[in-house]
């Protein structure tokens, strides 16, 4: 996961300290989007990104492909440090990292089949420029569209298959990353099991690592290996997925934790019962402490001071909180904490 | 199941099968009408320019002065014993003349300025909608003369007279749709697919902004009518021997009471064309989107 991780992984992509401020500029209020998000992705591997609308999610998505430039930090893939600012390196890019939005539709030219969208990928990279059409095909196999598809403009679609064809565009530059950005959240319920397990067999099939962005848990679940919390701008708690939701460090963790519909009427009254509060708080209504503090149940004097650090408890779990860095330095081996914070109201 | 195979193979709803825009056109209400409008209007308007007119335009009969309608006069004759419907067909073809070739100079300049103001960075945007405002601030009449008297009275000083003044609104019409566009999705994607700018300008934003073109064009034509015989009708027209629809209309104001088809003859001519370039911009609104040419 982050640079403190004892095991020797294939880090396919490094996000350092991203910083971005929008506004500030001639008395417009700042918006700090991002604040020092540090994120490792593993090669061949699913990191889960997850926290409420206005976390920074979508931003850091922009960021990682490059559409917009981070104030600060830096991105690197493979090794090599990203700067997208000019038309070449925005091209060399493009064929390591793509990008799959949340509304299927309007990511596609509404005045292209399906056909030109893939031909013309192609075309723009000089890939398999003898036989384009093949590869058409092939591409629209590998994300399960009969090559009747080819000719229809996305309002011909349904949202599972103008999602299906977003996804064969993304994979036509052959990249090694994905980033989804909730690319199931615009879908009937019924489709999105389909997409996701298209996303699993083509990850195997071709070996790629994805950012897996969703405030969906039980979508997460499905897909991620890893995953990290943001909450208003920061990540609050990273670690593997098993990791982080069998012991949740974070309260807010906790709480996203506890929203996962479960299909048990005794759970879901539990649940009513224990009520996460649902207090929205705007990123620039914090201006010093743990951002979290205003909604936590578990908030100390320390935490409207200080903003706690992101700190390794154990092997690769990492967490912003004090009390959680308290509870679990004084018991730091034992994977069940029955008083993990967020767990019972006071 | 797969979505993709809920459809069996070689139903009906197998291949989807896409109308041309001219199809298209030709299959909506409005669009047919103004078609066979824009069609007539056109080939009248040609023929009088070529001088295909039943009489010469400017012959004069003293035989047949202020004659009513007859199969010979369809229009009738003026008090020089001139066949209206001539004259009128003459004046057509001036008026589409000065008409089309305004609309190519703001149509051009218009959206040329809209794109860059809505694709390229705040300054230029800024840079241009100031100057699409002052030209907003002249009044078209006012700036019209200007041009007229300061360039002089032919088919091009008309027509730059009638065009410019609609160089802004061009600019306002085609900036908006360019704005939305460029924060689209689409676009972006286009972006992260390592698309240039220019092929992101020229193969996704302009396509999708060309109907909107269409159909400003088709509305603008039939107000560049209506301009440019206001410009005649004041004086301000080719200088006769010349026909044009403003000035016969001026000159039947005083005879309108004794021939009343010299008033009704270049009138009724005006409104045809003007209600046919309307229908034809009505029907390329409803059928420049894609989404509505699926058989």
């Amino acid at each position: 996961m982050l640079e403190g991780s004892f095991t020797v992984v294939d880090i396919v992509l490094r996000a350092h300290d991203l910083v971005k401020v929008y506004g500030g500029r001639r008395g417009q209020s700042q918006v700090d989007a991002l604040s020092d998000v540090s994120i490792a992705l593993e090669k061949g591997k699913t990191l889960g990104i997850v926290g409420e609308s206005g976390c920074g999610k979508s931003t850091l998505a922009r960021l990682l492909v490059g559409l917009e430039a981070p104030s600060s930090g830096t991105i690197e893939i493979n090794g090599h440090l990203v700067q997208a600012n000019e038309h070449s390196a925005r091209r060399a890019l493009a064929r390591k990292i793509q990008l799959v939005f949340q509304d299927p539709f309007s990511s596609l030219d509404p005045r292209m089949t399906v056909e030109k969208a893939l031909a013309e990928v192609l075309k723009v990279h000089s890939l398999q420029t003898n036989d384009a059409v093949a590869r058409i095909a092939e591409l629209m196999a590998m994300v399960g569209l009969t090559a009747r598809f080819a000719s229809r403009y996305p309002h011909e679609l349904s949202g599972g298959q103008a999602q299906r064809v977003a996804i064969a565009r993304a994979l036509a530059v052959e990249p090694q990353i994905l980033v989804l950005d909730e690319p199931t959240s615009a879908l009937d319920v019924s489709v999105r099991a389909e997409i996701i397990n298209l996303l699993v067999r083509i990850q195997d099939e071709l070996k790629l690592s994805y950012f897996f962005i969703s405030h969906d848990l039980s979508m997460v679940r499905h897909i991620s290996d890893d995953i990290a919390v943001m909450y208003l701008g920061r990540v609050v708690e990273t670690g593997r997925y098993d990791q982080v939701f069998s012991t949740p460090l974070h309260p807010y963790t906790s709480a996203l934790a506890d929203a996962i519909p479960v299909p048990d009427p005794e759970h879901e009254r539990s649940r009513q019962a224990s009520g996460s509060d649902a207090v929205q708080v705007q990123v620039d209504q914090v201006t010093r402490g743990c951002p979290y503090a205003p909604r936590c149940a578990l908030v100390e004097p320390a935490c409207r001071e200080t903003a706690p650090a992101l700190t390794e408890t154990s092997d690769g779990h990492f967490v912003s909180c004090h009390v959680a860095l308290r509870v679990a330095s004084r018991r730091p081996t034992d994977p069940t904490m029955s008083d993990a914070p967020g767990g019972d109201e006071p | 199941m797969s979505e993709s195979t809920t459809i069996p193979p070689g139903s009906d709803e197998d291949v989807v099968r896409h109308r041309g825009w001219f199809a298209a056109l030709w299959h909506s209400r409005d669009g047919r009408r103004g078609v066979i409008i824009v069609g007539v209007v056109l080939v009248v308007g040609l023929m009088g320019l070529w001088g295909l007119t039943p009489y010469a335009a400017d012959a004069q009969n003293p035989a047949s002065v202020l004659k009513g309608i007859s199969f010979s006069h369809p229009m009738g004759t003026d008090q020089f014993g001139r066949d209206v419907f001539s004259q009128a067909m003459q004046g057509l073809g001036v008026s589409l003349e000065i008409a089309f070739l305004s609309v190519l100079i703001a149509g051009v300049i218009g959206t040329i300025g809209g794109i860059v103001a809505g694709f390229l960075g705040k300054w230029t945007s800024a840079m241009i909608m100031r100057m699409t405002d002052m030209m907003f601030a002249i009044p078209t009449i006012l700036f019209a003369l200007a041009i007229v008297t300061a360039l002089g009275f032919g088919i091009v000083d008309s027509a730059i007279a009638i065009g410019v003044p609609w160089i802004p609104i061009f600019v306002r019409v085609v900036r908006s749709p360019v704005l939305a566009l460029r924060e689209s999705d689409f676009v972006r994607a286009g972006r992260v697919l390592g698309f240039s700018r220019l092929r992101l300008l020229w193969r996704h934003i302009l396509p999708n902004v060309a109907g909107v073109i269409a159909v400003q064009t088709s509305l603008t034509l039939s107000w560049a009518i209506v301009a440019e015989a206001g410009l005649s009708f004041l004086g301000l027209g080719p200088p006769p021997p010349t026909a044009s629809l403003g000035e016969m209309v001026n000159n039947a104001g005083s005879l309108a009471g004794v021939a009343w088809w010299t008033l009704w003859g270049p009138s009724l001519v005006i409104v045809i064309a003007v209600i046919g370039f309307n229908f034809l911009g009505d029907g390329l609104r409803d059928t420049s989107d894609p989404r509505t040419r699926t058989r």
